[in-house]
């Protein structure tokens, strides 16, 4: 079975890369767009790794992470954090939250995907 | 009764008809020169009372003057009570004042300070006065203001040098005399006294009112100077509010700049995520289609996307470099301060640069004594100065070699960066380390770069309490160089 991927982006052009991105590997995409959505989703559909952006309405990526490491069959997940927040803070804000990983935006869809690669091999 | 003329009447009583007459009369002679010598000396005595009472009387005067125009607030004060004062002693109706005027027009202008109680009969004099102004030598006061001394008029309507002799003479002034108040040698100040009869001249009372003169030219004098102190005093005042309220205003500008400069790092925060996102769109997509992610792309389109995404990444460069500088100069930038090896930073550095300098056939070299000491420090912000240096090295340099050197000395790193590039001239390195500042601005466009690089690693390493230089020649390569103190405790304050 398919390893399951978890995006929580609130912009289409985003998610869009990262569909593309993974569109040629093996991975199931499953896409959210809300904080709310995301953690949701992430019960609903177990997925084997999370992408999660910081700057969603409502519910932000910070406490999207914490609530869903806080779910028990859930705290395993590898969760990796995409901001655009350059300012110093930010990363370890994102591991205080329980993220296992730090991408800054702009980032190298081939880097992510050798990142994504390693939390799933 | 005398006891004398008694017993000389009981003499002659008691021996009517004896011959003793030549005896009788030279007792007669002996009391009668007694007498005139006593009726002498009770004059002398009586002289000397009136004298004793005269010299009270002045003495009292001169008090009375004294005491008021101590008491009195300013130099017109003190003036009026001694014309008051001078009138009650002597009886005389009219006093006035005249002051020196001070513009070097070397005259005495008359003033509306006046003893006298008759008003109406004296009010033709009073305006004439009013209206004249006296030069020296001319009339009473002129005179007084050249000898400056006290002078007496017998009957001013019959004087040669009293101009107003004519308003004079309608009311019946007639005698007068004025003396000079005196502030050391200077006249500032001539009294004038006018009685309704003729009078002789009375020199003890002109000596009296010399001393009056003088009297009054001291506490004149420390008037002016205490009006002096209180208006300084009150400028001074008034300087001393306008400081506080331009401190205040500095304040509230301090305030609204610090405002200012909150918003202006919020804004480009924000301006920074706004442009990664686009950007992100940009360069993500770019390096899919160069990897094919969408079907093959032939070569010639590859180039030019190689070509998008080293713009896009320069942008981001340009928006890091700008977002980094606002943060230091806001005094948002908070080192994260950890333990760190210096020899990890370069040989990082070293790493990620290699695919820069090999390209170019530069050999990129690290020079690192043994048993370095374990830092402490920001690592991240460290390695940026590092990578900037380094890459600004590559960049500029065709052929050589880029070499990095680390010294430890004094709980100091000093890390050298030395190129054999084309060097920089003597008047482009006062201002390397300024914004937007390249050695020649044509490389800008020709080699790339922000302006920013030199100016923010400045700015980390002074952050470290560090300090940063370079030395270089034309065609003979650059070294630019920082040390930082081996522990950083806490970041400095720029």
């Amino acid at each position: 079975m398919n390893k399951r991927i978890l995006i929580v982006e609130d912009q289409e052009d985003n998610r869009r890369i990262l569909r593309d991105l993974l569109a040629h590997t093996n991975y199931t995409v499953i896409e959210a767009v809300t904080g709310e959505e995301g953690v949701n989703l992430a019960q609903t559909s177990q997925p084997d790794l999370i992408l999660m952006d910081i700057q969603l309405p409502i519910l932000d990526g910070y406490e999207a992470t914490r609530r869903i490491k806080a779910i028990p069959n859930l705290s395993q997940v590898p969760i990796i954090v995409i901001t655009s927040y350059a300012l110093s803070g930010d990363e370890e804000k994102a591991h205080a939250a329980g993220c296992d990983a730090y991408v800054a935006k702009p980032f190298s869809p081939m880097q992510l995907l050798s990142t994504i690669h390693q939390y799933l091999s | 009764m005398f006891v004398q003329d008694f017993l000389y009447s009981k003499i002659l009583s008691l021996m009517p008809n004896t011959n003793h007459s030549s005896e009788v009369e030279l007792l007669r002679k002996r009391l009668e020169r007694e007498r005139r010598a006593r009726a002498e000396s009770e004059a002398i005595a009586e002289k000397a009372l009136s004298q004793q009472y005269l010299w009270q009387k002045e003495m009292s005067l001169l008090q009375s003057i004294a005491t008021a125009a101590n008491e009195s607030v300013a130099a017109d004060h003190a003036v009026q009570t001694a014309l008051d004062q001078v009138c009650t002693f002597t009886g005389w109706p009219v006093g006035h004042a005249y002051f020196f005027v001070e513009d070097n027009c070397g005259e005495l202008a008359p003033t509306g300070i006046w003893h006298g109680n008759d008003t109406d009969r004296f009010e033709t004099f009073r305006k004439v006065t009013e209206a004249t102004r006296f030069k020296e030598g001319f009339g009473l006061p002129g005179r007084v203001f050249a000898l400056r001394k006290p002078v007496w008029i017998i009957d001013v309507t019959k004087d040669a040098n009293f101009p107003r002799a004519k308003a004079a003479t309608n009311i019946g002034v007639r005698a007068a005399f004025g003396f000079p108040v005196l502030v050391g040698v200077d006249v500032v100040a001539i009294l004038e006294f006018f009685s309704d009869v003729p009078r002789e001249p009375d020199d003890r009372l002109l000596n009296i009112m010399a001393h009056v003169g003088t009297l009054l030219g001291r506490v004149i004098e420390r008037k002016r100077s205490q009006e002096a102190i209180l208006e300084k005093n009150t400028s001074l005042e008034q300087a001393l509010s306008e400081k506080l309220c331009l401190y205040e205003d500095l304040k509230l500008k301090q305030a609204e700049l610090e405002a200012a400069s909150q918003h202006k790092s919020q804004f480009l925060a924000n301006m920074s995520h706004e442009l990664r996102t686009p950007l992100n769109a940009i360069i993500g997509y770019t390096e899919l289609i160069l990897n094919n992610i969408y079907g093959d792309v032939p070569e010639k389109i590859k180039e030019i996307l190689q070509y998008v995404e080293t713009s896009g990444r320069h942008l981001l460069s340009l928006i890091n470099d700008i977002l980094d500088l606002s943060k230091i100069e806001a005094g948002q930038l908070k080192l994260s301060l950890n333990e760190y090896f210096i020899q990890e930073v370069v040989h990082s550095v070293i790493t990620a640069m290699e695919p820069l300098a090999s390209p170019k056939g530069l050999a990129l070299v690290a020079t690192l004594p043994p048993n370095l000491p374990i830092g402490k420090g920001d690592e991240r912000r460290i390695n940026q100065v590092l990578l900037n240096l380094v890459g600004n090295a590559i960049k500029f340099t065709e052929a050589g070699e880029v070499r990095v050197e680390v010294t430890q000395r004094d709980n100091e790193f000093r890390v050298t960066i030395s190129d054999t590039g084309p060097g920089i001239a003597h008047e482009d390195q006062k201002r390397i380390f300024d914004e937007f500042q390249q050695a020649d601005s044509s490389n800008t466009r020709k080699k790339g770069g922000t302006g920013l690089g030199l100016s923010i690693v400045k700015r980390i390493v002074m952050l470290h309490g560090g300090s940063v230089g370079m030395e270089s020649e034309l065609g003979q390569g650059a070294t630019f160089w920082f040390t930082l103190p081996t522990c950083v405790e806490r970041q400095e304050v720029l």
